[in-house]
């Protein structure tokens, strides 16, 4: 499974699932912030930059298709926008599974 | 003079709005401000970042909460109470959309914050904030699902999922 995470509330919302992600083979990536840094720390993370205008959209997508084609995971589980609308447009092309949470 | 914890989040943006309006509050109560990203530096304790399980102790621990328009609404509102809480304006390059805006219209309208639109009026507000009565959310937010069926949900779902 592969998480997808922003900083800020969206971390928050990732983390509230460790319950049932920490008995899971489980990876992230995950925007480099203060609290993502904090909070991840010693669990596997790739660090992406956010991207922060819809023009980058597709570049980002192309780097999470690549991600997610080294990686390739049975799940995706996010609760962002971002940083996640890219992945869930690869694992599309990747034909993965995809989990939103929105609480 | 009450304890009172102001935080902005944890994420990238600036809210120097809301730490130059609780400067102020210094001077009569016991404030802990967590700035963030912010570039102001408020004339009592303060932090830039705090680990979330410290953040859960000072919010517990406190007797006023202030703070963005944020996921931290929640906590609190899950300790029993009612933040103070102030908007991030996308106008004001505080964050990068309108959702803060419009979530704390909504809470606001269901009774659950003391929403705060012009910062001038926060110190009027934690005065109207001090007794325990203002501070008590009631009716009080459905508890939380345990982890159990948490995880029994999200099983659930990626066994759909997963086919």
């Amino acid at each position: 499974m592969v998480i997808v995470s922003g900083s800020g509330g969206v971390l928050l919302d990732t983390l509230a699932l460790r319950p049932w992600w920490q008995h899971q083979e489980t990876s992230w990536v995950a925007v480099r912030a203060a609290d993502t840094e904090i909070a991840l720390h010693g669990l596997p993370v790739t660090w992406l930059p956010d991207p922060p205008t819809w023009p980058h959209l597709v570049t980002a997508t192309w780097r999470a298709f690549r991600l997610l084609g080294r990686r390739r995971p049975d799940l995706i589980v996010s609760a962002g926008r971002r940083l996640t609308v890219p992945f869930f447009l690869a694992a599309r092309l990747r034909r993965c599974r995809r989990c939103g949470w929105k609480p | 003079m009450a304890a009172i914890l102001v935080t902005v989040g944890m994420g990238p943006w600036s809210f120097d709005r809301l730490i130059r309006a609780v400067e102020p509050l210094c001077a009569y109560h016991d404030l802990f401000v967590q700035t963030g990203a912010s570039a102001v530096v408020p004339p009592c304790p303060h932090a830039r970042w705090i680990p979330l399980d410290e953040m859960q102790c000072r919010l517990s621990d406190a007797a006023i909460v202030i703070t963005h328009a944020g996921s931290t609404v929640r906590l609190v509102q899950r300790l029993g109470r009612v933040p103070i809480v102030v908007a991030r304006r996308r106008a004001l390059a505080e964050t990068g959309s309108d959702r803060q805006e419009s979530f704390l219209r909504v809470e606001e309208r269901a009774g659950r914050v003391r929403a705060v639109w012009a910062v001038e009026t926060l110190p009027a507000a934690v005065a109207s904030h001090l007794t325990p009565a203002a501070r008590k959310l009631e009716p009080a937010l459905p508890p939380a699902v345990s982890d159990e069926e948490l995880t029994s949900i999200l099983e659930r779902v990626s066994r759909r999922l997963l086919g």
